[in-house]
């Protein structure tokens, strides 16, 4: 996928180049909006965007890109995240808002959902290994056979494949779990709970072992030893 | 005391005051004028009686009486007597002129007296006047001024309960009423100025605190990316995978602690104005579903009673986060197989939960940053965020502790 990341934060854009070049993206960085607007002359499938840039409102980007019909996913990555701001975003065009700061596994699993909505309509499958899941159907099969997951452990699992091979903290997964649950500190013990009965579900419907524990912190989806 | 009534109190008791002597000494100056008046007249008498030509007098009685003994001195005497009248039962007063007189060998007292009755009337009249008529014309006096003081004092009154509900926290303005009256219309200016200050001072505190919490976003944002960059290396031992995941949660807990600051901003801006009938009954089944899992890690009972619908006009989403935010208290709270029950009428929600002893002062229960020790997860902010939704949307709070049982009761404006 060719990203364009709109970010006047150098440090910040830089980690999330580094990040989503490592997931195999080719990326490319504005650090304000004349830039930005000038680079979206040539096709980019997803475009992660702030909306704080020293010389204007990013919203200017979707505008352009929406006038211009072009099939680019958006994504507004704000510290601003007011309901507002977010209704306008959405509005004007944009696919999906990541409120400021954000999990660079969250960026991830939110990227990946929109490239499948934009470009597969959604009809796209996650397949690993002998795991097929269609997202759009909220539907998970090992070796063909249907698994009964809980919303929470689907969307879990999705989570985890999105995120394969990386070390995700129990903070993480419980932020990501949370949205709905401003400031609530999810214990581990209920992390814990969930990821054991996603797990045992998936052993027992003949999936390999893929959810190994980090050193008590966190979790990471692999099929590496 | 009012105003209206310690002046009026200080006006009558200085009224009285004054009348009371003003009458005795009008009464006693007339007295004197009547008798120095009589004594003239009883001068003019004996003066004609010396004269041997007393047949002449019409308005006084002569009495000459001799006397046995040598004459001392021949100075006259003025003194008032009561005489009992031919009648009988009836006694006058009269005014009497006294003097000695040698008359070849004898000496004669004559004693001319004269009725002072008509005039005693007229004294008692002129006094009467005297008090009854200024008593009457500073009565009416007093009731002018009162009420024209009240008149005039009606601004202050004004002013008073104005800025008794005078809050920063809302919109409208304090438009204090105009006065005629110099020192009103002064405070007034004070006060408007003083309004419109504080305002002001309020605004850009609120500004600084958002900006403040805004501008933090972005270098958390930087270092939990940074964070996440550094946990993902592989050559990374036991300890150093353990003190970024400690950092990763740390910034994490700083992170929630500004969202919920900036999410109280925002109550303060009124952000959430936007108002619809929405069903507490439904809300609380919603989020009870949503907090299931919560609920079941505790091995908590619910019980939830809804014996009627309870309406409501609020901002729906803020009904969500205070129903949340109460639900997960009562959770988070609670004892190992404890329970929460929640009752709705239709005026009213009590959510009450099992719990340990509380050290927490009701009062005390909504202030910032007050937390149990024994949950460090806690932002102690979540009831913060409830008192001031319960604030904007007219909602009554109020939280009890009996022994072990904490219960918030909610009491809506339906």
């Amino acid at each position: 996928m060719k990203i364009l990341i709109v970010e006047d934060e150098p440090q910040l854009a830089q980690s999330m180049h580094s990040f989503l070049s490592s997931e195999g993206h080719v990326c490319e960085v504005a650090g304000d909006l004349s830039l930005a607007l000038h680079l979206i002359d040539t096709l980019f499938d997803i475009i992660v965007l702030d909306l704080n840039l020293p010389d204007g409102n990013g919203l200017e980007v979707v505008k352009k890109v929406k006038s211009k019909g072009m099939n680019t996913g958006v994504i507004i990555v704000s510290a601003r995240d007011s309901i507002q701001n977010k209704v306008e975003g959405l509005e004007l065009g944009a696919d999906d808002y990541l409120t400021k700061p954000f999990q660079m596994a969250e960026l991830n699993a939110r990227l990946k959902s929109l490239v499948r909505r934009v470009h597969f309509k959604g009809e796209e499958k996650i397949v690993f290994n002998e795991l097929e899941i269609t997202p759009s159907e909220l539907l998970v099969k090992v070796n063909g056979t249907p698994v009964d997951l809980t919303k929470k452990e689907f969307d879990l699992l999705v989570y985890f494949i999105a995120n394969k091979n990386r070390v995700l903290t129990k903070t993480g997964i419980g932020e990501h779990m949370s949205k709905d649950f401003m400031d609530y500190g999810f214990t581990d013990d209920f992390i814990y709970t969930h990821i054991k009965n996603l797990r045992k579900k998936l052993i027992k419907s003949g999936s390999g072992d893929y959810i190994r524990n980090v050193y008590g912190v966190g979790y990471k989806f692999t099929d590496v030893n | 005391m009012k105003l209206l009534t310690k002046t009026g109190l200080n006006f009558i008791s200085a009224s009285i005051f004054f009348f009371l002597f003003g009458s005795l000494g009008g009464y006693y100056f007339i007295r004197y004028a009547v008798s120095k008046m009589f004594n003239n007249e009883l001068l003019e008498a004996k003066r004609q009686i010396e004269l041997l030509d007393h047949a002449a007098l019409t308005y006084a009685d002569v009495q000459v009486d001799t006397l046995q003994i040598t004459l001392l001195n021949t100075d006259y005497v003025f003194s008032d007597t009561i005489i009992q009248s031919d009648k009988g039962a009836n006694y006058e007063f009269y005014r009497k002129l006294s003097f000695y007189k040698q008359v070849d060998d004898k000496i004669l007292r004559v004693s001319i007296i004269r009725s002072s009755s008509p005039s005693d009337l007229m004294v008692m009249k002129f006094t009467l006047m005297l008090t009854v008529f200024p008593v009457l014309f500073f009565l009416i006096l007093y009731l002018v001024n009162r009420a024209s003081t009240k008149y005039s004092l009606s601004v202050f009154y004004d002013t008073i309960n104005k800025l008794k509900s005078f809050d920063v926290n809302k919109d409208n303005r304090l438009d204090l009423m105009t006065s005629d009256v110099d020192e009103f219309e002064q405070l007034n200016e004070v006060f408007n100025a003083m309004e419109k200050k504080i305002k002001e001072d309020y605004e850009r505190l609120k500004e600084y605190t958002g900006n403040t919490s805004h501008e933090l976003q972005t270098p958390i944002a930087i270092i939990s990316a940074k964070l996440d960059e550094l946990i993902q290396a592989d050559n990374l031992n036991e300890e150093q995978v353990k003190s970024i995941a400690g950092l990763m949660e740390t910034t994490q807990r700083l992170s929630n602690i500004n969202q919920a600051l900036i999410f109280l901003a925002k109550l303060d801006n009124r952000v959430f104005a936007h108002e619809e009938e929405i069903s507490v009954n439904s809300i609380i089944r919603q989020q009870l579903k949503n907090l299931e899992p919560m609920i079941e890690e505790g091995g908590l009972k619910v019980e939830l009673i809804s014996q009627e619908q309870l309406q409501v006009k609020m901002n729906p989403s803020l009904a969500h986060t205070l129903l949340q935010n109460l639900l997960k208290n009562a959770i988070r709270h609670n004892i190992s197989k404890g329970y929460i029950k929640v009752l709705i009428t239709n005026k009213e929600l009590i959510i009450a939960n099992s719990g340990q002893l509380t050290t927490f002062e009701p009062d005390k229960m909504f202030g910032r940053f007050q937390k149990n020790s024994q949950h460090p997860q806690s932002l102690g902010i979540g009831l913060s965020i409830v008192k001031r939704i319960c604030d904007i949307s007219n909602i009554q709070i109020k939280y009890e502790h009996n022994s072990s049982i904490h219960q918030f009761v909610l009491k809506f404006n339906t």
